[in-house]
C-alpha cells in the first residue's frame, strides 16, 4: 500500500443555514478523493464550495459544487482532483435544515 | 489539473461562467382548502455565506389544483415585511412555475406560504414542492 501524503478524516454537524468549513490538508498529493457522506436522519446538505490554497494561508474564489448537491441523508458525494497542487482544499458545506457529515480523504 | 465532483468535471474557482445552479429546498408535497395562508416553511438566507454571492435566486415550484380553485404560493420576507415573490396556479395537471427573487444584500428569514380560493370547501390546491434555485451567470 503507498503512503499517503493525504490521510484525514472529520465528523461534523452543521447548524441549520449556517456555513461550515473544512480545511482538507491535501499536502502536495498529486492524485486524492475526498469522501463527503450525509450521515444526518433527515435533512439535505444544501450548498457545497470548494476553495484551493497553494500554501493553505491565502485561498481562493469558491467553486459551487451542483453535483450531487443537494446530497440526500445516507447519500455520499466524491470530491476528486489530480495535479492539483495544493496544501489545502477548503469545502464550505450548508445544511438549510441542518444535518451532520462525515468526511474523509486520501491522496499520493 | 482537472477536479470533479461525483466524476463531473467542474469549473476553476470564479464563482461564475459555467456554474451551475444550486437548490435551497422549501416544500415537499402539500394541499390546502383553506382561504387563509398556511405556512410550509421557514428558511434564512444570507449572502454572506458565499465567497462570492449568488446573482440570481428564483422560487420554482410545481402545483395544481381542482377545476375551479386558484392556489397562491407566497415566499414571505419576514425580515422585511413584505412579499418577495408570488406564483399562482389554476392547472389541473402538475405545473412548474417560477419567479424572480431580489438577491437581498443581508441576511433574510423567509416564510413559505400557501392557500387557495374559488371551489367547494373540499375543493384542493396541491402544491407538489418548492425550492430556491440560485444562479451564478
Amino acid at each position: 500500500m503507498p503512503a499517503f501524503l493525504c490521510r484525514y478524516s472529520k465528523t461534523l454537524t452543521l447548524a441549520p443555514g449556517v456555513a461550515q468549513d473544512v480545511d482538507v490538508p491535501i499536502d502536495g498529493a498529486r492524485s486524492w478523493c475526498i469522501v463527503v457522506k450525509n450521515t444526518g436522519d433527515t435533512n439535505d446538505v444544501t450548498a457545497l464550495s470548494l476553495y484551493r490554497s497553494p500554501l493553505g494561508t491565502l485561498f481562493g474564489p469558491a467553486t459551487a459544487v451542483t453535483a450531487g448537491i443537494p446530497l440526500a441523508h445516507g447519500d455520499a458525494l466524491e470530491v476528486r482532483g489530480e495535479h492539483e497542487p495544493l496544501t489545502t482544499l477548503r469545502l464550505r458545506l450548508t445544511s438549510t435544515s441542518g444535518t451532520t457529515v462525515s468526511l474523509e480523504a486520501a491522496g499520493w | 489539473m482537472s477536479l470533479y465532483v461525483n466524476g463531473t468535471a467542474v469549473s476553476g474557482g470564479s464563482g461564475g461562467g459555467s456554474t451551475g445552479p444550486v437548490l435551497v429546498p422549501l416544500a415537499s408535497a402539500a394541499s390546502t382548502v383553506l382561504a387563509a395562508d398556511t405556512a410550509l416553511a421557514q428558511v434564512r438566507f444570507d449572502p454572506a455565506d458565499y465567497e462570492t454571492p449568488p446573482t440570481s435566486i428564483t422560487l420554482e415550484a410545481v402545483g395544481s389544483v381542482v377545476s375551479g380553485v386558484t392556489g397562491t404560493l407566497t415566499l414571505y420576507d419576514l425580515t422585511g415585511s413584505a412579499s418577495a415573490a408570488s406564483l399562482a396556479w389554476t392547472e389541473a395537471s402538475a405545473t412548474r412555475k417560477t419567479a424572480s427573487v431580489t438577491v437581498p444584500g443581508t441576511a433574510r428569514t423567509y416564510e413559505l406560504r400557501w392557500r387557495k380560493a374559488g371551489g367547494g370547501s373540499t375543493d384542493y390546491a396541491l402544491l407538489g414542492s418548492a425550492q430556491l434555485r440560485l444562479g451564478w451567470s
